[in-house]
């Protein structure tokens, strides 16, 4: 049960591990900051000069995205890190994101494969009864994607203070560069042996972040601006995205939605368009919890994909 | 867009603008008040250059072969939290200028006037051995730069402010903390190196512990951003002559 989450957790400790391993060899690859688009722009407008030094990283973990998908977000973003240690047991839309049970959640019945809207705050919608059977009464399904236009006006705000105060603001408040900062803080600790305020106000300011503004990914995280961009002009390219359905072993028309529920994007794998896929972290809590083992990776897309490659990417599912 | 929950999200995302505007009135302000000044790496050019530029990715501290270019703390101001300093604790600076290679994005620069001049030893009369008693002259054997650290005619450590670079060797290596009884009110070591800028390096001579703690931190008044290095070092070439 939850190995994917303990393998993402597991990555994502060892990337800060290994970044402050570098300081004892003296390594400078930098914390996850170099490789930041928000940061490029920040110092190119508050310094008025641009830092093509950053240009490579920036341009590799666009590459990345472009390439592989979101897979930063899940398997290495600080903040998806405190959400899977602190996010309770189960997987996140059973109980660890939502609060909700799975058995409330069952009280649509047999009108779940149609709100396929799961909202990632149904906790505070409980008894919204007028709300779901409207939501039910909709034949377009529809869930709430990450946000452009949100994280492009919390980007533009964001560069327009950087440009008139002369300093990146944002990196103040970025949960990865609290998360980098936190690492640093401790490792200067332990030469010093003088504690200091950062190491419990970093960890402290993500927990919220993290925790209780429930929407930064989607609505506030700048850099997932970036990432936006790069998965919409991925799909305009029509090139394949990840993860893959193979359509005869799945049981969503028997009323299953185990992916959606453990999905941490509320994505109805077998229903999904391109557009909700564009919003996948690669964090395969889906493959890990698919009960007819129906969903794996291939670059293939659904329709071509039969039963009998089922054997072949066995080796793929985890 | 439009429902409930993408309203909320905007909530959400308009909270953070808001924070990140009001963060950035409250550094900008905090920045332009501009009194305080830190001890930097080689080649930070000026305190503003270097919060503007610096992306506190920390390749610099990573690349420190002597370990003693560190993150500086929230203590230091919200504007500097991460950005790096010079902990001259357990070791050196040898200008290795491998921070300055490290350096992404121009805030540490080869080309600045601190890159060969991190700042200046002061003498710390109440914590230096020499100047209680006499015979500790452990600074002045270390100090590699020929002539910046001599002994007065009392056997006590005069530093020529001209000449010193900064290194911190002297700091590094100062046993005072180890020779004296434990003073509260006294330095740790009996010499520190502080940056041009700051108000303790503009006092002649050799200062107390109370005028370290609060003149290392703060730029002395009367000098001008960007032009600290220059106007200090000619500053201090005057005096000594």
């Amino acid at each position: 049960m939850n190995k994917m989450r303990y393998a993402r957790v597991a990555c994502a400790l060892a990337v800060v591990a290994a970044l402050c391993l570098c300081t004892q060899v003296d390594a400078a690859t930098g914390t996850l900051c170099v490789l930041c688009p928000v940061g490029f722009l920040e110092i190119s407008l508050s310094s008025g000069e641009v830092p093509w030094g950053l240009l490579p990283g920036v341009a590799a973990l666009l590459a990345v995205v472009f390439a592989l998908g979101r897979v930063f977000c899940s398997w290495i973003c600080p903040t998806s890190l405190v959400r899977n240690v602190f996010g309770g047991r189960a997987p996140r839309g059973l109980t660890g994101r939502t609060g909700e049970t799975a058995a409330e959640e069952d009280h649509s019945g047999g009108n779940a494969a149609l709100e396929t809207g799961a909202d990632p705050e149904s906790a505070e919608d409980k008894g919204d009864g007028e709300r779901k059977s409207r939501r039910e009464g909709e034949s377009a399904p529809r869930r709430e994607g990450s946000s452009l236009v949100a994280q492009g006006v919390v980007l533009a705000m964001l560069l327009a203070v950087s440009f008139i105060v002369h300093f990146p603001v944002f990196c103040l408040i970025c949960p990865i560069g609290l998360a980098m900062g936190t690492a640093f803080a401790a490792s200067r600790t332990f030469m010093t042996w003088q504690p200091e305020w950062e190491l419990v106000a970093f960890p402290a300011l993500l927990l919220v972040e993290a925790l209780l503004l429930r929407r930064w990914c989607s609505y506030v995280c700048p850099l997932g601006f970036f990432f936006g961009l790069m998965r919409k002009a991925q799909s305009r390219l029509h090139l394949p995205t990840l993860p893959r359905l193979r359509t005869p072993s799945c049981k969503a028309h028997e009323g299953c939605r185990a992916c959606e529920r453990v999905c941490p994007e509320n994505i109805h794998v077998p229903a999904a368009s391109a557009h909700d896929l564009q919003d996948c972290t690669l964090c395969l809590d889906c493959v890990e919890h698919c009960p007819a083992h129906a969903l794996g990776f291939s670059t293939k897309t659904p329709r071509e994909e039969g039963s009998s490659e089922r054997a072949d990417n066995a080796g793929e599912r985890v | 867009m439009g429902n409930k929950l993408s309203r909320r999200g905007f909530v959400t995302a308009g909270v953070v603008a808001g924070c990140t505007v009001a963060l950035g009135v409250g550094t900008g302000a905090g920045a332009r008040r501009g009194d305080a000044v830190q001890l930097r790496p080689p080649g930070a050019d000026g305190e503003l250059s270097l919060q503007a530029r610096c992306n506190r990715c920390q390749r610099c501290v990573q690349a420190c072969p002597r370990g003693v270019v560190q993150p500086l703390g929230l203590a230091s101001g919200l504007v500097n939290v991460s950005t790096p300093t010079l902990l001259y604790a357990r070791d050196y600076c040898d200008f290795c200028m491998k921070c300055v290679d490290a350096c992404p994005t121009g805030a540490l620069r080869a080309d600045a006037l601190t890159a060969s001049n991190i700042g200046v030893a002061k003498v710390i009369s109440d914590a230096c051995v020499a100047w209680m008693w006499a015979g500790c002259s452990v600074c002045e054997d270390a100090c590699p730069v020929e002539g910046a650290l001599t002994m007065d005619e009392h056997g006590r450590p005069a530093v020529d402010e001209a000449l010193c670079n900064g290194c911190g060797l002297c700091e590094a290596t100062c046993p005072a903390s180890s020779l004296r009884a434990y003073n509260p009110a006294a330095a740790e070591r009996g010499i520190y190196v502080v940056p041009r800028a700051s108000e303790a390096a503009h006092r002649a001579g050799a200062i107390t512990s109370a005028q370290l703690e609060e003149g290392r931190s703060h730029k002395a008044t009367s000098v001008e951003q960007g032009e600290t290095s220059a106007s200090a070092r000619s500053a201090a070439k005057e005096t000594t002559r």
